[in-house]
């Protein structure tokens, strides 16, 4: 059997909503609004879109059957993601694609998780929460303190990630968090959840973010260069806090192998690092766990300056969810179309960025890894 | 000491998975489910045996001598009741028999550290409601 998808499926699509605050507006209507955008992106209207995949809101809404009415289609194939983030909504759009069950899908996100005041701040009924772990920063900071223990990582290494979020949002209109943020300033922060400060967490935002993904074969019919596929892996850990050590998220080891093998490529491939960030430690466990630096080495090199604004490795561009806005790492995806198509604009374009890599997790249970690139092989 | 004076989380204590942990904790003793076939510990409850999946179990009493698999230090209150605690920290603690419980670290903090020993303590905190915490052992 075939297994090989490089190639095989493009991104022809983009769209999204303003980011921030969007009050009155629901996740399903500013999924459309966003499928909207990308459909004018790809040239196409309704009649052309034979697929549907959603991604839940925080809230659990934004399902098929939600959006459906709204978009005012009846396609072929519809589904719905528990937590897209957008990886794990790629991948099934992929393989419906291949499979001949659609031709043309748009995936989409939508939020209000700010104007309706989701409860981040909830705690569960248990031992935990009673004990007052709450916020998704508890376990990265839990997680952080650990590896900073068994590692000796500085605050400075761990800082570049947040500071290079920032220095990468200041050059993008779209990102909320655009003030200077140097690593003095970062540090003189107090710590929230210590060892992780203000900066180092996802800001929360309104909006919704849309892709068009169709096979190779129609690709070249759409106004855009397209962006394929070229490889995707997965990896679980559904057992969650039954996995002895789950926090230090071993599993996406398992993600990184398979993407690796199943392309022939290296780190030294990839152009450009999109990696989903709700906490920056999250961001420095997937460089390591993918191998860009070694275990417990993840802090130095950071430090060598790789992922900011003129390194060799370039790191979420948009500003990622630290600085850009909360979008469950889908603006990740439409900021790595924009650069590889070359239109990221004269203050962030990375000159000659050819493969994208995009990495994503739903907290400790699931991980998934996509590489992208304008060329088809 | 009333329900109405304490302002912080109360757990399901009524969950009839969870209430044998919470009736122990009233006793000052910590539990968790023993699997009867294969004798695995699990915390919290599962209504099977993920090692051997089999259905049948007990609540045990458990060894009170913890080890700290790490530690988070809260300076912001996410829930109102914390506020007049911070900072305060909630640990990750294995027990002697190898069971991972969530919980806050009590009393002195000198010596606080992944890998620091530590033994459970009891606080009462309603009049149904006790919660297991941890504090430090002095090495
Ligand atoms: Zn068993």
């Amino acid at each position: 059997m075939d297994k090989d998808i490089r190639g095989k499926v493009a991104i022809v699509g983009i769209g999204h909503t303003a980011q921030g605050e969007l009050p009155g507006q629901s996740p399903e209507l500013n999924s459309v609004l966003a499928i909207k955008e990308a459909m004018r992106d790809a040239g196409i209207d309704r009649s052309a879109l034979d697929g549907l995949i959603t991604c839940k809101s925080v809230q659990g809404t934004n399902t098929d059957c939600q959006v459906g009415p709204l978009l005012g289609i009846n396609p072929r194939y519809a589904q719905t993601l528990d937590y897209g983030t957008c990886n794990f909504s790629i991948h099934l759009a992929v393989q419906a694609i291949v499979t001949g069950m659609a031709d043309t899908v748009a995936l989409c996100y939508g939020a209000n998780a700010r104007t309706a005041k989701f409860p981040f701040g909830f705690t569960a009924p248990t031992l935990a929460g009673a004990s007052g772990l709450m916020h998704v920063g508890g376990p990265a900071a839990l997680a952080l303190q650990r590896y900073k223990s068994l590692y000796g990582m500085t605050d400075e290494e761990f800082g570049y990630i947040a500071v290079g979020a920032r220095e990468w949002a200041r050059r993008n209109p779209v990102a909320l968090f655009r003030d200077p943020m140097s690593m003095a300033d970062y540090l003189a922060m107090d710590y929230l959840i210590e060892p992780l400060r203000r900066p180092d967490l996802t800001m929360i935002s309104d909006g919704g973010v849309a892709l068009i993904l169709t096979s190779a074969e129609r690709a070249g019919d759409f106004p855009n260069k397209p962006v394929y596929i070229l490889g995707m892996s997965e990896a679980s850990q559904i057992r969650g806090e039954f996995t002895p050590s789950y926090l230090d998220r071993e599993f996406l080891g398992l993600a990184s192998q398979q993407i690796w093998n199943s392309t022939g490529m290296t780190q030294s491939d990839i152009d450009l690092l999109y990696i989903q960030d709700p906490t920056a430690f999250w961001v420095l466990q997937m460089i390591e766990h993918f191998g860009f630096a070694p275990l417990g080495e993840g802090g130095k090199w950071l430090a060598e300056g790789h992922t900011l604004p003129g390194g060799s490795l370039p790191l979420n561009t948009n500003g990622g969810q630290l600085s850009e806005c909360y979008m469950w790492g889908w603006m990740h995806i439409v900021e790595a179309v924009r650069q590889l198509r070359g239109v990221a604009g004269p203050e962030r374009q990375v000159s000659g960025a050819e493969i994208a890599m995009y990495l994503s997790t739903q907290t400790w249970f699931k991980g998934g890894a996509s590489i992208i690139s304008t060329h088809k092989g | 000491m009333t329900e109405t004076a304490y302002s912080k989380p109360v757990p399901d204590l009524d969950d009839p998975a969870m209430a044998p942990f919470w009736t122990a904790a009233r006793d000052r003793r910590l539990t968790a489910q023993q699997c009867t076939a294969c004798k695995s510990y699990r915390y919290p409850a599962l209504e099977i045996c993920p090692t051997c999946l089999e259905q049948g179990a007990n609540w045990v009493d458990v060894s009170q001598e913890g080890t700290v698999w790490s530690f988070a230090t809260y300076h912001r209150a996410f829930h109102p009741g914390f506020k007049d605690e911070l900072p305060y920290v909630v640990a990750i603690v294995e027990n002697a028999d190898g069971v991972r419980y969530t919980g806050r670290i009590l009393g002195p903090r000198d010596g606080l550290a992944v890998g620091a020993k530590v033994r459970a303590r009891f606080v009462d905190c309603t009049d149904r409601f006790t919660l297991p915490a941890w504090e430090l052992v002095a090495a």
